[in-house]
């Protein structure tokens, strides 16, 4: 596992020795300064994080649940929501390509919720999942759609961990919630994408950062219907990646040291025209080391059989260079 | 310091946006709209063009060859030597044919160009120093472009690529056979207000090439003819595949609304705009309705009447339930509706249709009709329902489902969910063997527990001025029905609660064998009178599905025609006719 540490603040500096009418002259320039460098800041035309974190992805601290070790799952065992069988299970991968899972858990809380997006964990091996409708709401009843629950890492146990306030009243045309979650261990920050209150007309849809260590809601991006997420350290600071929901477009935002919301978002890449669709939307966003990795699919803001599901894959490799994203490979028709 | 002003600034900007951040790359709506042409999915088109009778022809030619490729022509002597040195490859020859039947699939060469430098791989290194071709064929069923690499000089094949989900550049009569299919069709022609000309579609910048677009649902060759009219521009989708025109669409000139104008975009936008988001009124041989597609409960028509009488107050169709007998708790509950921004798992492509009823030779009455799709049918676990409305002259109607296969496996049962909530107040009797028996209460009933008259009614709902008998399918309808064994409930309508009438939830689960499908939520512990009041009958056909060959029901296949894939279809219907009563 590789290890990467936030740097620390610079050290301590000497202490100056001014007279009350030099303390004035210091403090008015300083006014004066922070003044210029507010307007100058602002005339930028976008804010500049601190890079203070090693540039990569941000998944470094990230453990097995400490229940599953327990009941003798390893590193290779695997954390699904995707199965037939509804909520989270763990198994072990089949012997054979074509062979079934073998030691197939489900604790009894984890199909509470319903059918579930993607599970991610924490530097704790605690789980996150939220609720993912897939042919019928009947198991997922919109009023949970924004909920995000939490598996215990030492129990097993899946309870709500936080209700996401929707930024509009529910649409019933509209049966999603919570499309996307992604954990960065530099900031303890859970990131989730709601599209809950977006209709046809309003794209009302935001994402949130949840601090795990309050559990409370600390910065929203607003007026955006995100799919897939995930955060990677760039050479000009942290940004957290999404898939746009209505455009074939991944775009990031950038995040303070924090991991708040700090400026405008930009298109990092553009599936338009690619793949099997040729309208996709970035359903997963992966980064490992300098690559990313995004699954695109047909998304509509309506339920779709998952027979009907074609996927994509992207593969892109981060320029230092350039702060900017190459496909490996010719994506197009 | 830097960083604290930042964040005060972007404090700021989230004071100044309510709390949050504003996204300035929030999408903008599209506006225009266009038409779908109406047709059943991956069925040959009707267009009668002489060009598309010339071209079936070379296509049959080209299938019966030994060689199964249509090979372009009006190529000088090199590309002639390319193309057939490419055509003669067997690695050039590996998706000529059908696996499990041998039958020839339709495959054509698009171009032969020379060998670019950009074409250099290690594969086809040797093009660096010898003169190089590059053949592309397209294959026509499974959407696969395949490029082979060829070297003149010595007159060797040198390398092949395929590329699935991909189409190479149309050849020049392709584009012609584009142009001809759209400036003939009658939805171009309605939308531009006269007969275009063929190179009204050229585009200004090329000259030569049309938009590209595509058919992501039907996964077949499709350009876009574009027509500039003033400020705003007309595309016409055209199905090379099926040599059809799939519909056209009005965009802003140099703009397309927001994304690429493809099938999907086109249909999605149509039948959004026509028929989700507003109202339809329609009157024809003395009846008068409204009707529009909901979000998840299919085509609902509402406010019927009958010679100025007042028939339904809304009639649609909620859930598809499908379970699997082999697999217990296996199935799904699907909803359709529509495309976008909806509930429905199985959408509309495009809007409901009106044709006649014909009875021998005569026009009994009218069908609307509406149909449902997964994008992907037939294959398995695809699905594709149909709903129905038919109005005859004589005052009969009737709500209909239908399904089109493929479903999950061989051992499904469909059960459709239909509301029919009847105009002013009614009482609700069954036919005992002797006498009608009103009902008092709500309550539910199967279908093969009931007795009929000599007529074939089982049910009789009558109010003041008059009524109808309900005459459930038996196999009588002359549809390929064979019978609805439906649960059959009635529920008071309360007009103070919603138990129903706007968009519902999926309603209940997909695999349950009894009448727990979902309406009997609606009759309360203590069942409310429904004699003499406004009622909602609630219809549940149970339908199995039968692929035995020779007897297919609630199925379909696709079957190889003219090289590329067709849908063969084994419709089954259910649905209860409405007859009328004579007046009291």
């Amino acid at each position: 596992m590789s290890k990467k540490h936030q740097r620390r603040p610079a050290s301590s500096r000497p202490a100056l020795t001014l007279s009350p009418r030099g303390w004035a002259i210091v403090a008015i320039l300083a006014a004066a300064a922070t003044i210029g460098l507010v307007v100058w800041l602002a005339r930028q035309p976008e804010s500049i994080t601190p890079t203070s974190f090693a540039v990569g992805d941000v998944a470094y601290c990230r453990i097995s649940p400490q229940f599953a070790k327990a009941m003798g799952y390893t590193e290779s065992s695997i954390l699904s929501t995707a199965s037939r069988q509804k909520g989270l299970v763990i198994f072990d991968p089949p012997a054979s390509a074509d062979g079934e899972p073998v030691n197939v858990y489900q604790h009894p809380t984890w199909d509470d919720a319903g059918y579930l997006s993607a599970p991610v964990t924490d530097k704790f091996g605690n789980i996150y999942v939220a609720p993912s409708p897939r042919v019928s709401l009947l198991d997922n009843p919109p009023e949970q759609q924004n909920t995000i629950y939490k598996v215990d890492t030492e129990a097993g146990v899946m309870a709500e961990l936080i209700k996401l306030p929707a930024a509009a009243p529910l649409s019933p045309d509209n049966p999603f919630g919570i499309l996307g979650l992604a954990y960065d261990c530099d900031t303890h920050s859970l990131y989730a994408s709601s599209v809950a209150g977006s209709t046809r007309t309003k794209e009302a849809g935001r994402i949130i950062r949840i601090d795990l260590s309050t559990r409370e809601i600390a910065s929203q991006f607003e007026n955006t219907d995100a799919f897939g997420l995930d955060v990677f350290n760039g050479t000009t600071g942290k940004r957290l990646y999404f898939g746009a929901a209505r455009a074939s477009e991944v775009r990031s935002v950038p995040l303070d040291a924090k991991g708040d919301f700090t400026g405008k978002p930009r298109v990092e890449f553009s599936m338009a025209g690619l793949g099997a669709e040729g309208d996709e939307k970035a359903r997963r966003i992966i980064f490992n080391s300098a690559t990313m990795l995004v699954r695109g699919m047909e998304f509509e803001f309506n339920l779709i059989a998952t027979s009907e599901r074609q996927q994509t894959e992207y593969q892109l490799r981060y320029d230092t260079s350039l702060d900017a994203w190459k496909p490996l490979q010719n994506y197009g028709p | 310091m830097k960083l604290a002003l930042t964040r005060l600034i972007a404090a700021a900007i989230i004071l100044a946006a309510c709390g949050g951040l504003p996204n300035p790359l929030s999408t903008p709506t599209p506006d225009s709209v266009g038409g779908v042409a109406p047709r059943s999915p991956l069925s040959p088109g009707q267009v009668d063009l002489p060009a598309l009778q010339t071209r079936a022809t070379q296509v049959q030619e080209a299938l019966a060859q030994t060689i199964p490729i249509l090979l372009l022509t009006d190529i000088d002597a090199t590309q002639a030597l390319a193309q057939e040195i490419a055509i003669r490859d067997p690695r050039f020859q590996e998706d000529l044919y059908a696996p499990q039947t041998s039958e020839p699939l339709r495959n054509e060469i698009f171009g032969v160009y020379p060998a670019r430098e950009s074409d250099l791989t290690e594969a086809t290194m040797r093009c660096a120093v010898a003169k190089c071709y590059r053949v592309e064929m397209y294959n026509y069923p499974y959407n696969l472009t395949t490029i082979a690499f060829v070297d003149v000089d010595n007159r060797q094949f040198v390398a092949v690529n395929k590329f699935p989900e991909a189409q190479p550049d149309i050849p020049p009569h392709l584009v012609e056979l584009a142009l001809q299919i759209a400036t003939n069709a009658p939805e171009v022609i309605d939308a531009l207000g006269f007969k275009p000309e063929s190179d009204m579609a050229l585009m200004e910048s090329t000259k030569t090439a049309l938009n590209r677009t595509r058919c992501q649902r039907s996964r077949h060759l499709c350009v876009a003819p574009t027509f500039v009219a003033g400020e705003r521009a007309l595309w016409a989708i055209v199905d090379l595949t099926e040599g059809a025109l799939v519909g056209v669409r009005w965009t802003e000139v140099g703009g397309t609304g927001g994304g690429a104008v493809t099938e999907r975009s086109l249909q999605n936008d149509v039948v959004t705009a026509m028929y989700c988001e507003r109202t339809t009124s329609f009157e024809r041989d003395g009846w008068q309705m409204d009707y529009m597609l909901t979000s998840s409960d299919g085509l609902r028509v509402s406010n019927v009447r009958y010679n100025e009488s007042p028939v339904l107050e809304s009639a649609k169709l909620l859930d598809w339930h499908v379970s699997y007998s082999t697999n217990e708790g296996f199935g799904y509950s699907d909803a359709v509706g529509c495309p976008v921004f909806s509930q429905a798992a199985v959408v509309a492509f495009q809007g409901p249709t009106i044709e006649d009823i014909r009875e021998g030779d005569r026009v009994a009455g009218f069908a609307l009709e509406q149909k449902f799709w997964s994008a992907l049918w037939p294959l398995p676990c695809n699905y594709y329902y149909e709903q129905r409305f038919e109005f005859y002259n004589d005052g009969r109607f009737r709500a209909v489902a239908g399904n089109v296969g493929r479903g999950c496996g061989d051992a499904g049962t469909y059960r459709p969910v239909m509301r029919i909530a009847l105009a002013g107040e009614n009482t609700f009797a069954d036919w005992n063997g002797s006498s009608w028996l009103d009902w008092p209460t709500e309550r539910w009933w199967l279908q093969s527990e009931s007795q009929y008259t000599s007529e074939g009614y089982q049910y009789r709902v009558q109010s003041q001025t008059g009524g109808y008998y309900i005459e459930p399918g038996r196999g009588q309808f002359d549809d390929g029905g064979r019978g609805d064994n439906a649960y059959v409930y009635v529920t008071r309508h309360n007009q103070n609660q919603d138990e129903g009438d706007s968009d519902i939830v999926t309603i209940g689960p997909c695999c349950n064998a009894s009448y727990e499908q979902g309406p009997e939520k609606f009759i309360n512990s203590s069942p409310e009178s429904i004699a003499g009041s406004e009622i909602v009958i609630w219809y549940v056909p149970q339908i199995k599905l039968d692929n035995t060959p020779g007897q297919e029901y609630c199925w379909a296949e696709a079957v190889l025609a003219d090289g590329v894939y067709v849908a063969k279809e084994y419709p089954c219907y259910a649905g209860p006719m409405f007859v009328p009563m004579a007046a009291p």
